[in-house]
């Protein structure tokens, strides 16, 4: 057991303004339980501030120590056993700053003091220079703050120094850090100022590359440019051979020779063309005497054969035309006679009917008699009945229509009525006795009854009476006047005295009606038409038939006999029978003759043709013998035939002449050759114009060097490719170097790593079955395998983390507490996120550990670690300050 | 009858391979040797100066490589008989009439561009028989026109010609093609057949003179060519043999050296006897180290090369890679020492080991190791 703390007292540190004192202390396992906001981590921290902070100083850690608001001395007293010997330290900061460390070999103050609790315990007390992150040595790392601090970092350097010093010893290496860390640092250096081919821009080797990239497409562009150069001296050579050639073409005396030769040829060939047309026409022409004379021959054999013919068909011909002819002539005697009697019957026939007609005359003449005196008797009954006419019509005429008739009833009864009226409503006066004295009106009275109907005058004596009627009989009377006036106006319009008159008179009128029409229909039978006479129908013409007709005349003739008119019509019938019976009978010899004649006419005409035929045979005879050639014919025909056979042979040799040489494949090929001439010559000039074009543009581009430039292009690169090599060279021997390097640095580490991984093994193993842990060559523990697969520690759950954290600082602790390294375990609030398990064999752990040295825990919560051994503590704390 | 033999000039050479001072200081020398060639013939009375070929480094020059050579020759009071070589091959409308717009009537010197095979009586029966190539390859012998050119009246004479008379071996790149007959002075009656195209001075027979290049332009590891360039001065006779005088013309000694060292000393050594035996400003070296020596002497042996002898120089190039630098037992007690370190050390020795290429470059990396270490103790 290296360290074991005993005893803490404080006294004005942070939250213990008191004195408190944390005594009991066992070498194993502590288990310090205190609520949150007990002063745990004020506890932890007030240790770590007496062993590894330095008491003089006002730094902000030291300051943090005050307590909130009061200007005192935060104190700090631990005792403790250190290889088996007992030590205290005590540390008063801020005002009254000062260090009393008390061992078994005595009493050290102040700086005295801080050294040998570093002598003795390694630790590293802080200055005050308020340094970021203080090593604090072994127990820095092993006294654990709350959970923030339990990660998996890698010890600090001291640490590791110390560790190193261990591990040294177990792997018998050495580890040459310093001159290691600056031999590598200069060939980073140097690797940095080469550079690498993946920086683009900084260092030699892209400068190279630059150089050499850059040299490479100028060696290019140089090519580009020299091999066009190039190109066009090689167009330009090319172009001046093939003027060369083609100027001797154009100069070529074969060329020349061989049109030469072809005009000859022409010529020839055109020669034998026009032999070959003499030939022909030569031909031709013994072919046309030949045929002349042959034809010659031939006609006039036909004509010899034609005459012959002729003269046969001819004398056949007139025999039979004479057989005809006789026939024709005794048919015409025949039909003579014929006609002969035919005309006597006609005369007679006209006679007959010569007389038939004046008996028709005859009795016209009668007839027509006959219906004038008729007539004239019509006519006499005509004017009877024309004045009967007259007369009835003027009773017709006087006929009053019936409407008239009808207001004459109507006023006739109107009177009547009216009349009643009067008399029904007058007063009536009876007169009797003497009346000679009365007058009434003037006038005697008589006796009787008197209607007052109207004014009366009476006289009586002297005595006058005056009479009047009542209104309604005056009215009355006035009404009968009326009427009265009416009739009469009436009867005055209708010219009648009385309607019974008028009466009478229509009823008349009425008969009379009836008689004109009987008198009508008389008129028109006694004017019927009559054609003997010329006579129309009607009165009229009657009439003027009869005032036209001289009837003294017509009484004149008449009685004379009439002849018979039927005996004359039959002798007439009878010889118009027999005329016709000979008209038959001729029409029936003329058919005859016809056909007779038909036969005639064709023998005629075939005699007439053949005697045109013959005349014509005649002249052709004739015409065939002026012939020129006639005379001596055949012995002209032989020798115009062997002509022929001559010419013959003489066509043929010249076609096969115009065949063997033809002026038109001779033409061609002149025509070709120049041809070829012309366009030898448009070469010619186009080559010339492609000449001098490139003859200009050599001329411009040879003055640019450009041969001179691809050399130096090419050598640049060359030049530029070596010193790339080189500088690549060295670039790869640097990164080898870097590369044994690192190796040698990892293999080194891998050396004394593996100490501390082989403890940790052993705590992994009982949390984490079969897992090994790699650290690496800073300590730190940076993954864990599992089978096969290895795990980055950081992306371990947080649990295991801190368990993890717990384990590897037991393992340093091992280590270091076998270097003979002061060495104790603190952890405040540990294995907070450890499931129930985990912490089970986490406790078991820690507790099997505590055996070999001192273990404090300093948690809140005294339920989990109910199952732990161990002594347990309680806070706050109690006591005082002894 | 005196004049000036010379050949392949190779004006407007880029010497791409070098930095920019040097690479003007290079072009500049081959501008200077034409004033050296002039005046050499001036002061030795030839009036006739042949250049066998290869006068420009490129059928394409720049115009200002023209234009100087032509300014240059003009100022020497002589006729420059200009040749096309193989490198400057004669072309309608190509280089040479450009040089020809170039030369200006009346200038002190006379420049003849021999473009056409056909012979010039430069003297009173001096008959200048060419032979300039038409073409970059022209597969038959050129020289063999010689024997059709109708030379009058002939005292002498002198055949011009470019090309190999043999397969110069594989390191030169002369072309198979271009080929004249070793014996062509002989078959076509020379006096005297001026050749260019190697560019070391060679002699084929008594008549038959390779002059070589007046500036030298490249490293070359025969006998005799790390010498400054030159020309020949020719003297003929009639009916006698030439006689032929080489005359420096170069500035810069291009050398080639090899030297197999176990440690500074004898660096050293040889380092001094080299220095002692040239004119440091105007020597090219390209350097090739061999040997086994301790990592410590063998950086300070290359330092050494790095920053003081490659200043000294016109121009240094080392391959040091057979320059074994193995770390001594003492360097490697105290890499040992250093863990890490040692360690790593340990490992690049077992790659050295295994060899090939990543043993190479172990090698390499073991090397800066050990300068690093030596740098942080120091």
């Amino acid at each position: 057991m290296s360290l074991y703390l005993q005893k803490i007292e404080l006294e004005n540190f942070r939250r213990f303004r008191q004195p408190v004192q944390l005594d009991g202390l066992t070498e194993g396992l502590n288990i310090l339980i205190a609520p949150n906001e007990a002063g745990k981590s004020t506890l932890l921290e007030a240790l770590k501030a007496a062993f590894f902070v330095k008491a003089k100083g006002a730094s902000k850690q030291h300051k943090s120590y005050l307590p909130y608001g009061d200007k005192v001395s935060p104190s700090v007293a631990v005792r403790f056993q250190f290889k088996n010997q007992t030590w205290q330290i005590e540390k008063t900061f801020m005002q009254g700053a000062k260090t009393v460390l008390s061992g078994p070999e005595g009493r050290y103050e102040g700086e005295d003091a801080e050294y040998h609790l570093r002598e003795q315990l390694g630790a590293v007390a802080a200055g005050g220079a308020g340094k970021k992150a203080e090593p604090e040595g072994a127990l820095g790392m092993l006294w654990v703050r709350q959970a923030a601090a339990l990660t998996l970092d890698a010890p600090d350097e001291f640490v590791r120094d110390k560790l190193s010093a261990t591990l040294e010893h177990e792997v018998g290496a050495i580890v040459g850090g310093r001159a290691f860390n600056r031999v590598k640092e200069g060939i980073d250096q140097l690797s940095m100022r080469y550079g690498t081919a993946r920086s683009r821009t900084q260092g030699l080797y892209p400068e190279a590359q630059l150089r050499s990239d850059r040299a490479e497409e100028a060696y290019k562009h140089a090519q580009s440019l020299h091999y066009a150069l190039e190109e066009k001296f090689s167009e330009l050579e090319q172009v001046r051979i093939r003027l060369r050639q083609v100027e001797r073409e154009v100069n070529s005396e074969e060329d020349q020779q061989k049109r030469a030769q072809l005009q000859k040829d022409l010529q020839n060939a055109e020669s034998a063309v026009q032999n070959v047309q003499l030939r022909r026409a030569e031909h031709e022409a013994a072919q046309r005497v030949a045929y002349d004379l042959g034809e010659l021959e031939k006609h006039a054999e036909t004509l010899k054969q034609e005459a012959l013919r002729i003269e046969a068909e001819l004398t056949q011909a007139q025999a039979q035309c004479a057989v005809f002819d006789e026939q024709v002539v005794e048919k015409r005697v025949e039909i003579t006679a014929l006609e002969g009697d035919l005309d006597c019957k006609r005369s007679e026939l006209r006679s007959l009917r010569e007389a038939a007609k004046n008996a028709d005359h005859q009795h016209a003449a009668a007839n027509r008699r006959d219906a004038l005196l008729d007539a004239q008797k019509r006519y006499e009954q005509l004017c009877a009945c024309e004045e009967a006419l007259t007369k009835a019509q003027k009773v017709i005429s006087l006929m009053l229509p019936d409407s008239a008739l009808i207001a004459l009833d109507k006023a006739e009864r109107d009177v009547a009525n009216k009349r009643a009226l009067i008399e029904a409503d007058a007063a009536r006066i009876i007169v009797s006795g003497d009346l000679s004295t009365l007058s009434i009106d003037g006038r005697p009275a008589v006796s009787g009854e008197i209607k007052i109907d109207k004014i009366i005058s009476l006289s009586v004596g002297g005595a006058h009476l005056r009479l009047e009627p009542s209104r309604s009989a005056q009215r009355a009377r006035f009404d009968y006047q009326a009427a009265v006036d009416t009739l009469a106006r009436l009867l005055n319009e209708a010219g009648v005295e009385s309607i019974a008159e008028a009466r009478q008179r229509n009823e008349r009128a009425r008969q009379a009606q009836i008689d004109t029409k009987h008198l009508h229909e008389r008129i028109s039978t006694l004017c019927p038409a009559d054609k003997r006479m010329d006579l129309g129908s009607g009165a009229e013409a009657l009439k003027a038939l009869v005032l036209s007709t001289d009837f003294a005349a017509i009484a004149g003739g008449g009685d004379a006999e009439l002849p018979d008119m039927e005996a004359i019509y039959k002798a007439v019938e009878e010889a118009e029978d027999s005329l016709s019976r000979r008209e038959k009978t001729l029409d029936l010899q003329r058919v005859q003759l016809n056909e007779l004649e038909k036969n005639v006419h064709p023998v005629a005409l075939k005699i007439a043709t053949l005697r045109a035929e013959q005349e014509r045979n005649a002249r052709d005879k004739e015409r065939l013998m002026q012939h020129p050639d006639w005379e001596q014919h055949s012995t002209k025909l032989l020798q115009a035939r062997e002509r022929l056979a001559g010419s013959v042979l003489g066509l043929r040799d010249a076609e096969r002449l115009v065949d063997i040489s033809n002026p038109e494949a001779i033409k061609i090929k002149i025509a070709r050759l120049d041809q070829y001439q012309q366009s030898l010559a448009h070469q010619r000039s186009s080559l010339r114009d492609e000449l001098s074009s490139l003859e200009a543009t050599v001329a411009a581009e040879g003055g640019k060097g450009l041969a001179e430039r691809l050399v130096a292009a090419e050598e640049e690169q060359a030049a530029a490719d070596e010193a790339k090599r080189r500088i690549k060279d060295d670039v790869e021997a640097l990164q080898l170097l870097q590369g044994v390097l690192d190796e040698a640095r990892v293999e080194m580490s891998g050396r004394f790593v593996a100490p501390v991984a082989r403890r940790a093994k052993a705590y992994i193993e009982k949390i984490l079955p079969n897992t090994a842990p790699g650290f690496d060559e800073n300590l730190k523990l940076a993954h864990l395998t599992r089978g096969l697969t290895a795990e980055e520690s950081d992306d371990l759950s947080k649990g295991t983390q801190e368990q993890l954290a717990v384990i590897v600082r037991l393992a340093f602790a091992d280590i270091l507490q076998q270097q003979g390294q002061a060495v104790s375990l603190i952890l405040d609030d540990p294995l907070v996120y450890a499931d129930d398990a985990r912490l089970e064999l986490m406790l078991d752990m820690l507790e099997e550990a505590s055996g070999r040295l001192q273990i404090i825990i300093l948690t809140c919560r005294e339920h989990a670690f109910r199952l732990a051994g161990g002594k347990r503590l309680f806070l706050p704390l109690s006591g005082k300050k002894e | 009858m005196k004049f000036i033999h010379t050949a392949d000039w190779q004006l407007g050479k880029p010497f791409g391979r070098f930095d920019a001072e040097r690479r003007s200081s290079l072009t500049q020398a081959r501008f200077d040797v034409i004033d050296r060639i002039g005046t050499l013939a001036c002061s030795n009375d030839a009036r006739h100066v042949l250049v066998a070929g290869d006068v420009f480094d490129t059928e394409g020059p720049e115009e200002r490589t023209i234009a100087q050579a032509v300014a240059r020759m003009e100022r020497h009071a002589c006729c420059w008989w200009l040749l096309p070589g193989n490198h400057d091959f004669a072309r309608n409308h190509g280089l040479w009439d450009r040089v020809r717009k170039k030369i200006k009537a009346g200038s002190a010197g006379t420049i003849k561009l021999l473009t056409e095979a056909a012979p010039h009586e430069i003297e009173d029966g001096v008959w200048l028989l060419p032979a300039p190539l038409q073409g970059r390859h022209t597969q038959n012998d050129p020289t063999t026109v010689f024997d059709t050119m109708a030379t009058p009246n002939a005292r002498l004479r002198i055949g011009l010609a470019h090309g190999g008379v043999t397969n110069f071996g594989s390191e030169y790149d002369a072309d198979v093609a271009n080929l004249i007959a070793p014996n062509r002075a002989q078959i076509s009656h020379l006096d005297y057949l001026a050749l260019g195209d190697w560019h070391g001075r060679l002699k084929i027979d008594a008549r038959t003179w390779y002059a070589g290049t007046p500036e030298v332009d490249r490293f070359h590891s025969g006998t005799g060519r790390d010498e400054p360039g030159s020309v020949l001065l020719v003297t003929l006779g009639q009916g006698q043999s030439p006689q032929v005088e080489p005359l420096q013309s170069g500035r810069y000694r291009w050398v080639e050296r090899s030297w197999i060292v176990d440690g500074t000393e004898a660096f050293e050594a040889e380092l001094k006897r080299f220095l002692e035996s040239t004119e440091a400003p105007e020597t090219l070296l390209r350097l090739k180290l061999a040997g086994m020596t301790d990592l410590t002497q063998r950086v300070a042996i290359t330092s050494r090369l790095e920053n003081d002898i490659a200043h000294r120089l016109m121009f240094l190039d080392v391959n040091s890679h057979e320059l074994l630098g193995r770390p001594a037992d003492d360097d490697f007690v105290a890499l040992e020492g250093e863990g890490m370190l040692g360690l790593a050390a340990q490992k690049l020795r077992e790659r050295i080991e295994i060899g090939g290429e990543e043993g190479r470059l172990a090698r390499k990396a073991l090397e800066r190791l050990f300068i690093e270490f030596q740098r942080v103790n120091s």
